[in-house]
């Protein structure tokens, strides 16, 4: 493949040229590939630092896309590990390491030093990139794979517009388990009818209502199970128009709401940050309004911790609450400001 | 100094955040382990021991500037906020709000009975954030028109519930009533080692002053000074670890102390 730029990256982005959060996932990777790969650095700060303006770029040009600059703070911290595991432990990083510091500094804004040059360093970032990859790769089939201890026979389970993971995750359970499914139709881009054939050819029952009749039908539901753009923070979801309708309704009854999310989704911004963008109106051609009709459109949607019951993830459930240390695992503390 | 730290029991202060303060403040100036195994002699040990207990004193005044830096986008045009009392950590972070040209306004209570909210609400007023006094009575009234609550905190407990004066304890449960959020602004070395099970089991060295408990009154007819928030009231603590939620303070807790 040619060597991807940043720029063509971030035009890509804008003009929406990828299909799924998976195929951004793995573009940035890519991207990130290319600059480990040139000659551009000699240190690991420099490297750092190249990740970092990447990251900026990105985030500033499009803050709701998130992936990519998870993306970055992964690799980021990939960075920092394999320099640390290179260097020695407690040498010379000038960050201070928790069994010595008291006060563990997360927000200290900068990222540690790392300014001895280490030949070994390039093809180790490398290496863990493409073990990145890979898992970016099976993470659809792992999410899937859990879905037969999640559902059990006979069970009525409800979703909201199309998103390849949920489709996967049900048809796998589909071939060990008989359930019925009600697919809310989502609106405006009614993303609920492709995702309703695909389940009616892998042989499942399915409803197709409205996203006005998801309260009523809520009663009879046994279980939601949703896909999300991004997972902030705190343990809540930034994701379709209509998840927070779903979700509120699904809290009022007592129904358990999964959200299958694979682990580049989870994002260290928090629910206040991610900005909502509006996008240009769907009104369909040839309606006149008159001028002083103001029609907007919102692109995401909030659903608080407090309606999510649990994340399925690569290799586990985790709760929302726990969110944040799975954070912690994936990215450096340091790398928050991009 | 375990003498000192008694001393300063003595003294009517906050005494939650003193204790915990100065308990932390002493396992971090002895578990300097590796270089107290390498010092020659008792000069060079005790020089340790003044380096490290100097640079957390520094870190502890560093504390409120971190804190200024997640917290400081909370606040929004046009947004209406609750405080109870008098917090220099909630002072601080309006104070920058308002020099990076936010425009806000707030409510303060009262918080009887040493009228600290009208304190806050003098020291709010000069740096030129519009604010109303009301009545720590008043809260219920006011929640519905209030976009968030943000609150001090003495301590932390260990289930990531805080105390604070006396009152907070309403203010939250009413602003969780009415799905308002509740911002937490506290250091981390307020962080206690103790979970409340409720207001009832809260020793009587928190909820009464010093002087109060050395006179010999009979407790049960003084007025408490503070009291416990629970965790579920509470949205996420903003301290100088980052920002948390309220499940995350037992993990730092756990990695404060060893």
């Amino acid at each position: 493949m040619a060597q991807l730029s940043e720029r063509e990256f971030i035009d890509k982005l804008r003009f929406e040229k990828y299909d799924t959060e998976q195929a951004k996932a793995e573009e940035s990777l890519y991207l990130m590939e290319c600059i480990v790969g040139s000659v551009h650095w000699k240190t690991g700060s420099d490297l750092l630092n190249l990740l970092r303006n990447v990251g900026t770029s990105v985030q500033a040009k499009m803050p709701w896309e998130t992936t990519p600059c998870n993306m970055v703070q992964r690799v980021i911290k990939i960075v920092i590990d394999e320099y640390n595991t290179l260097r020695g432990e407690n040498q010379g990083v000038e960050y201070p390491s928790l069994s010595q510091s008291m006060l563990v500094d997360p927000a200290c804004g900068d990222l540690p030093k790392c300014t001895e040059v280490i030949p070994e360093l390039q093809d180790r970032v490398l290496e863990a990139i493409a073990e990145q990859k890979a898992e970016i790769e099976q993470s659809q089939e792992l999410i899937a794979a859990q879905g037969v201890s999640k559902i059990h026979n006979d069970e009525v389970i409800m979703t909201c517009g199309m998103c390849p993971l949920v489709l996967a995750f049900l048809t796998k359970a589909a071939k060990q388990r008989k359930f019925h499914v009600i697919v809310a139709e989502c609106a405006p881009k009614y993303d609920g009818h492709p995702m309703a054939k695909a389940l009616c050819t892998a042989g499942i029952q399915t409803t197709l209502i409205q996203d006005s009749a998801v309260f009523p039908i809520m009663s009879r539901v046994n279980k939601v199970i949703i896909g999300t753009k991004t997972v902030v923070s705190n343990g809540g979801i930034k994701t379709f128009v209509g998840a927070a309708s779903l979700a509120s309704a699904a809290k009022f009854y007592s129904v358990p709401l999964y959200v299958c999310t694979p682990t580049y989704k989870f994002s260290l911004m928090g629910c206040e940050e991610i900005s909502h963008e509006s996008s240009t109106s769907i009104i369909p051609k040839g309606t006149k309004f008159s001028p002083s009709v103001n029609t907007a459109l919102t692109k995401l949607d909030y659903v608080p911790p407090e309606n999510v019951t649990s994340f399925i993830t690569n290799n586990r459930g985790i709760a929302p609450s726990y969110v944040y240390r799975q954070l912690s695992e994936l990215y450096h503390p340091t790398s928050y400001d991009l | 100094m375990k003498l000192e730290r008694e001393k300063l029991s003595k003294v009517d202060v906050s005494v939650v955040s003193v204790s915990s303060g100065s308990e932390l403040f002493m396992r971090f100036i002895t578990l300097a382990h590796q270089e107290l195994e390498q010092a020659a002699d008792f000069a060079s040990c005790r020089e340790i021991l003044l380096r490290r207990g100097e640079k957390f004193v520094k870190n502890m005044q560093e504390s409120r500037k971190k804190i200024l830096r997640s917290s400081t986008n909370l606040i929004k045009d046009g947004m209406i906020i609750l405080t109870h009392s008098h917090s220099r950590n909630v002072l601080a972070v309006m104070t920058e709000a308002v020099k990076q040209g936010r425009q806000f306004s707030v409510f303060v209570t009262e918080s009887q009975p040493d009228n600290s909210g009208r304190c806050m609400a003098k020291a709010l007023e000069a740096v030129g954030v519009p604010c109303t006094v009301i009545l720590d009575a008043a809260v219920g009234y006011i929640m519905e028109r209030v976009n968030a609550v943000m609150l001090g905190a003495e301590g932390v407990c260990e289930n990531g519930g805080i105390i604070n004066k006396i009152g907070s304890c309403n203010v939250a449960t009413l602003a969780h009533m009415k799905n308002k959020p509740v911002y937490v602004l506290v250091e981390s070395y307020k962080f206690i080692r103790r979970i409340p099970l409720d207001n009832s089991s809260l020793p009587k060295s928190y909820l009464h002053k010093a002087s109060v408990l050395n006179h010999g009154s009979d407790l049960e007819l003084e007025h408490p000074q503070v009291d416990y928030t629970h965790p579920d009231n509470l949205t996420l603590l903003y301290t100088d670890l980052g920002v948390l939620p309220t499940s995350a303070v037992t993990e730092h807790l756990i990695k404060l102390y060893t």
